[in-house]
């Protein structure tokens, strides 16, 4: 009953927002759900020409000195820097969409001598994120300095990181370099370790460089010569968490597939009825995950065209001239004119930034973050006069050719290269998956299937509240469920819809199809009673011309919201 | 006079390619009937049913590498598909597509790839072993619309190597 107060009092916030209506009754724009997912591990791969093309990102916590980072890889790779900026818009690009719309039939008749009033209300909410993060991403947390010798193939600096190839063709000179450059190999490691130990093959590992600071710490791009991506997940069992979530993507000309994980199609029931809890969709696909066997399942969330993120990144007019950047004479302009072309001010920037036009002390001990000090820097640029008390000159000297050169490294080339991925492959796949350390026995290999459809990312279900009797959902996968008291049931349903075995070419080989568990579970459904003249076709109450309910649309839900209002009130008192 | 075909052929196919209407074909000025040798794919090294020892990939992996040459087929870019089915029961062990550049033919007429290509073997899909079983191979060139160009085939029997057998046999058996 409680749930159907706040229906209707919702319908009056969503009316005020209202911008369509039908012929047939009420509508309010149905909201959408797009809950996360909380990832450890974020990967977009690529394939171009012979090379897989890795862009990972690193969440790390810790000391910058204690960053360490170690990835096999099948041949000596090419490094180059990523950006945050690609994983913050795939993630939102992508993120499937839950909408749910609220069908509430009206019994007492309303405007036009119509017999109800239907209502399409977004309902569910939208979950936090939160973030696993641990040391050593999609390797082992290492402490590094480098030094050269036999086992290294190549030593260089990348932006923030200093990196080494070394050959991982012989345990003894590999054990020996990590523990003569004192790595700190956390027990279990060199078991995790020897899968990858062959001639012929290699590790990368990565630090930081002196001077950097954990924000640094930005994607890596990592080029080399294979056919299929895989993720070394048996060595990231070393650093990870239970259930530590792997968000995969895949670009490429066909729809992705997990070669030798199981597939894992959700069961959406769960997932409607824990929508409004902060992490119910992160524990439904966990759930549903660990039912497919050893708990090696991917959830396929996207698969289509990858138009759906192109150009996100790079749009005319972004990142505008970097010329004219690096003549602006004055941090100011400098920063206006970084936020003027779209510029993200997202941690990477931000400590590029701060070590050309360093926060402040003064500003620092107030606890100003760097943020709040670029994006604000004009306000800040006039709360002092001079140099010597620790405020902030107007005319603080730096050098912007140097800045330019390092925003462009960092930041302007690594967007138009991501961008580029989508462009160059028209299919985009998103799989997601949670492991904990003990069932990260196999590394996940991903491989195409030409043969599937899409996944798309909206996800559909009809609750809907009859005259008389009990609402019930019905989902757009073909699932009716009678609520109880106006709640969603309490049912204990599978996670999954389906796991299946997908191949690399034909359609998928099913494990186990919960399909008739569910419905027997659900049981019947008891659709009610329409309203007593529900027998008139034409049946909806604000038959209103579309001109007439746009311009007295926040009236008009108004009254249909009082109307349920009023409604599920004198139902309260009758129970009461 | 088989120079003079082939020009006329590539004018035509490059029409063709710029989604021009092909000029009308000259009067002939031969009655000897123009003939095109098809390309021949070859898979290299191996001989049908042969055992072989699968090869570690560097990210904990084993492949079946296979060296193979084309002749009778101009350099172009082009599709090399690798298939692997295993021979009992027709299972999708592998389906691969890459584009390559077939360069200009050698003195022998054909061109050899730079270096042999991986047969992705293991990890294998689940619920199929590749070991110690038949396992049909597939090589197709395929050019524009997937029309296949050349095509080989080979029977081989994977083997784990013996300094990884325990490895290979845990992730090569499904």
């Amino acid at each position: 009953m409680l749930r159907r107060l706040i229906v209707a009092v919702a319908v009056a916030v969503v009316a005020a927002h209202a911008s369509d209506a039908r012929a047939c009754g009420c509508f309010a724009q149905p909201s959408t759900a797009t809950p996360v997912v909380q990832a450890g591990e974020r990967i977009l791969f690529a394939h171009e020409a012979d090379e897989v093309v890795a862009y990972i990102q690193i969440k790390y916590q810790g000391k910058a000195d204690e960053f360490g980072w170690l990835v096999p890889l099948p041949s000596v790779p090419t490094l180059s820097l990523g950006t945050d900026e690609l994983f913050t818009m795939l993630d939102s690009a992508t993120q499937p969409q839950y909408q749910q719309t609220f069908t509430q039939n009206f019994c007492g008749g309303y405007g036009g001598g119509g017999t109800g009033c239907a209502f399409t209300l977004g309902g569910g909410a939208n979950a936090s994120a939160g973030g696993n993060y641990y040391a050593g991403d999609m390797g082992v947390a290492a402490y590094t300095d480098m030094a050269a010798g036999g086992v290294v193939v190549q030593q260089a600096s990348l932006g923030p990181y200093d990196y080494a190839v070394l050959h991982a063709d012989d345990e003894t000179a590999m054990l020996q370099w990590l523990d003569d450059n004192h790595y700190f190999v956390p027990a279990g490691t060199m078991d995790a370790v020897q899968p990858y130990i062959h001639p012929g093959a290699y590790f990368l590992a990565l630090k930081l460089r002196g001077g950097e600071s954990a924000g640094d710490i930005t994607p890596v791009v990592l080029r080399y010569a294979s056919d299929l991506p895989m993720i070394p997940i048996t060595l990231t069992q070393v650093g990870a968490i239970d259930n530590m979530g792997v968000l995969v993507w895949v670009a490429g000309e066909a729809r992705a597939v997990p070669h030798n994980y199981y597939h894992v199609v959700v069961d959406d029931l769960p997932v409607w009825f824990t929508l409004s809890s902060p992490s119910g969709y992160n524990n439904a696909l966990i759930d549903a995950v660990h039912e497919a066997p050893g708990k090696h399942g991917f959830i396929t969330q996207y698969a289509g065209s990858s138009r759906l993120v192109r150009n996100r990144l790079v749009y005319p007019g972004r990142f505008g001239n970097l010329d004219t950047l690096r003549a602006q004479s004055t941090p100011s302009d400098y920063l206006r004119y970084l936020r003027g072309n779209g510029f993200t001010f997202d941690g990477t920037l931000i400590s590029i930034l701060s070590r050309y036009i360093p926060e402040p002390a003064e500003l620092v001990a107030q606890g100003v973050p760097l943020n709040v000090f670029y994006q604000s820097y004009d306000s800040y640029a006039g709360y002092t006069d001079g140099n010597d008390d620790g405020g902030v000159p107007i005319d603080m000297p730096f050098d912007p050719s140097a800045l330019t050169d390092e925003i462009d490294l960092r930041v302007v080339q690594p967007t138009l290269a991501a961008d580029a991925i989508f462009s160059a492959h028209p299919y985009l796949t998103r799989m997601y998956t949670a492991l904990s350390p003990k069932d990260m026995t196999i590394d996940p290999v991903f491989s195409t299937n030409a043969d599937l459809g899409d996944v798309p990312l909206l996800h559909t279900a009809t609750v809907t509240t009859p005259c008389v009797g009990q609402p019930w959902m019905a989902t757009g996968d073909g699932f009716e469920v009678q609520y109880d008291n106006g709640l969603p049931p309490n049912l204990n349903l599978p996670a999954s819809l389906r796991v299946e075995l997908v191949r690399d070419a034909g359609q998928p080989e099913t494990v186990t199809d919960n399909t008739q568990a569910i419905k027997a579970a659900l049981g019947p459904v008891d659709h009610g009673h329409a309203a007593n003249n529900s027998d008139d076709s034409s049946g909806c109450g604000c038959t209103i011309g579309r001109r007439r309910v746009q311009s007295n649309v926040a009236m008009l839900f108004s009254a249909c919201a009082m109307l349920l209002v009023a409604r599920t009130l004198r139902r309260r008192r009758r129970r009461g | 006079m088989k120079l003079s075909c082939a020009i006329a052929l590539a004018v035509a196919a490059a029409f063709a390619a710029a989604g021009c209407a092909a000029p009308p074909p000259p009067p002939p000025t031969t009655t000897t009937p123009i003939t095109s040798t098809p390309a021949t794919l070859s898979i290299l090294g191996y001989s049908d049913g042969q055992e072989v020892a699968l090869v570690e990939g560097a990210q904990g992996g084993f492949h079946v590498w296979m060296q193979w040459a084309v002749a009778n087929l101009a350099p172009a870019t082009v599709t090399l598909e690798r298939t692997a089915h295993r021979v009992s029961d027709g299972a999708v062990v592998l389906v691969y597509r890459g584009d390559v550049d077939v360069g200009a033919p050698g003195d022998d007429g054909s061109w050899s790839a730079p270096s042999p290509i991986p047969m992705f073997m293991c990890p294998s899909p689940i619920g199929i072993g590749v070991i110690d079983v038949p396992i049909d191979y597939t090589l197709r060139l395929l050019g524009d619309g997937d029309v296949e160009l050349a095509r080989a085939d080979i029977t081989l029997i994977p083997e784990c190597p013996d300094d990884q057998r325990d490895f290979c046999t845990r992730i090569c058996t499904g």
